[in-house]
């Protein structure tokens, strides 16, 4: 029952200090919430940064790879190529030096390389120009020679010179 | 739920205002949960608020959002009415002008409207939360005694006596009395040795004594034989010295008047005049048809100032009233209707 003339104001315990306060904290956790969010944000971009110089470095290490092997590939063909231009170089030698080997009056008409051996065909005028001077030279480069001959047209003897290196030895000597 | 957390974490105050003969008295009340912390009253000599009264309540106020200050309406134009019906409330006061409340349904309480936008005005710094009747005061501090029995309550304030009449809870006459107003009108005939013009009856205004009714027929200067009121143990002689103020009142221009209103004269007639009005308002209820009149025999009188036995006497003699006195702490009481107001 209320026996006043006026009723009684609203009270509200939240004072001016209390609301100072209260909007002091609020201001707080404002910017511990700003400040957390920029931490958030920046982890999660440093992660994705992180993840993509993962990436990076992943793409990097494949092509490395890839790289590698280009070069090993390459220092391959570089081995190869090598080896062909000493393989001709040594060929061009001993093919120059075969040439160097046919007198002026024997005429070869054709030459056939062997991995082992060497085959000439070709006219000479006679048996003793051959013999002593393209069979002697072939004789102190190869193990086997063997020779055959067969009368040509104008006099001339055709000839075939198979000559042979024997591998065992030449292994043995590589050995020694 | 934050009421009760924030009346948990600050102590309510209870700031009760009640105004004096030009002075107000603020009585405060700190209570926390358990109870009362403490209690304190402070008297200022004035009868507005004033930078002091501020400066003395914001002290208090200033630690807590739960404070409550209430003033006890001191305002001319109040009185109560001894019907809560609508229609009956006309005859008593208009509602237009005043506002009311009812207790209990049995009678009303009013208040000029005016008066208590004044108030709250008054208030406008410090905040008002309630507004007392006197006579809601009265009914509560005699609440034990009003169901039971026929009689006159009577609250006496410095500057104001709240009478009401009560038969079992049923309100049967209530008149607000402003002393000041009554004094000052008294003064308009009262005893100067400067003033030479001859008082008739003629000019007594109705509300003020009405001398004849009092018997003076003796001269003033029993005053000064009179001059401690408080010793006299008996009253008896009251109708001599009545009858000697008659008398003294018929030869005006005596220069030795002035003396003979001492200290204690004046004690004298403020309760004389007390007594007179208290007299004047039974009267109205005996004679005014617009009031259900008993016959009363008693009369209850709380007592927030200290009255001599002077008042007491006249009752009992003039009267033949049985006269009951029981102190009053006003601001205690308007503490505990505010308290009762918030439950």
């Amino acid at each position: 029952m209320t026996y006043s003339y006026i009723k009684p104001r609203k009270k509200s315990f939240v004072t001016s200090e209390l609301k100072l306060l209260f909007i002091f904290f609020f201001i707080t956790i404002i910017m511990l919430l700003l400040t957390y969010m920029f931490l958030v944000f920046k982890s999660y971009s440093f992660k994705q940064e992180h993840l993509e110089i993962q990436n990076t470095k992943r793409d990097l290490n494949i092509s490395l790879h890839k790289m590698n092997e280009d070069i090993k590939f390459i220092e391959k063909q570089i081995s190869v190529s090598k080896k062909i231009f000493t393989q001709n170089t040594v060929l061009k030698d001993s093919i120059a030096n075969m040439f160097d080997l046919v007198p002026e009056r024997i005429t070869l008409s054709e030459a056939k390389l062997l991995e082992n051996g060497l085959i000439l065909y070709g006219i000479t005028p006679n048996k003793d120009v051959y013999n002593f001077m393209l069979q002697a030279p072939l004789r102190s480069i190869f193990h086997n020679t063997y020779s055959s001959f067969y009368p040509a047209e104008n006099g001339w003897l055709y000839f075939v010179s198979k000559n042979y290196i024997d591998e065992d030895e030449t292994t043995l000597k590589e050995d020694d | 739920m934050l009421e009760k957390i924030g009346k948990f974490l600050y102590h309510t105050i209870f700031i009760n205002i009640h105004a004096g003969d030009k002075e107000l008295i603020v009585y405060i009340e700190r209570k926390n949960t358990k109870g009362l912390v403490e209690s304190e009253e402070k008297v200022f000599d004035t009868d507005t608020i004033n930078d002091e009264m501020k400066k003395y309540i914001n002290f208090f106020t200033k630690d807590t959002p739960y404070f409550y200050i209430s003033f006890l309406d001191s305002s001319t134009s109040q009185g109560a009415a001894p019907t809560c019906e609508h229609i009956e409330i006309s005859k008593f006061y208009d509602k237009a002008l005043c506002k009311y409340g009812c207790y209990n349904n049995k009678w009303s309480y009013y208040t000029s409207k005016f008066d208590l936008d004044e108030i709250e005005n008054d208030f406008s710094d410090l905040g008002l939360d309630f507004v007392f009747s006197p006579f809601i005061i009265l009914a509560n501090f005699f609440k034990d005694k009003i169901e039971s029995h026929l009689a006159i309550f009577v609250l006496i304030q410095k500057d104001s006596i709240s009478l009401s009449i009560f038969d079992t809870s049923e309100l049967l006459y209530a008149q607000y009395i402003c002393l000041k107003d009554e004094f000052e009108t008294t003064d308009e005939f009262s005893i100067d040795s400067d003033d030479s013009d001859e008082i008739t009856l003629e000019d007594v205004p109705e509300d003020s004594i009405d001398l004849d009714s009092i018997d003076i027929d003796d001269d003033l200067d029993v005053f000064g034989d009179i001059e401690d009121l408080d010793s006299i143990e008996e009253i008896d002689e009251f109708t001599d010295i009545e009858e000697d103020l008659e008398e003294e009142s018929t030869s005006l221009n005596q220069s030795s008047h002035k003396n003979t209103m001492s200290e204690s004269g004046e004690l004298f007639d403020e309760d004389f005049q007390m007594f007179s009005l208290i007299q004047a308002s039974i009267k109205t209820f005996y004679e005014d048809e617009k009031y259900n009149s008993k016959f009363v025999e008693n009369i209850y009188i709380a007592d927030s100032i200290g009255i001599n036995g002077d008042l007491k006497n006249y009752l009992e003699e003039e009267m033949f009233l049985n006269v009951y006195v029981r102190q009053i702490n006003l601001g205690v009481e308007i503490s505990e209707l505010a308290q009762s107001e918030l439950k």
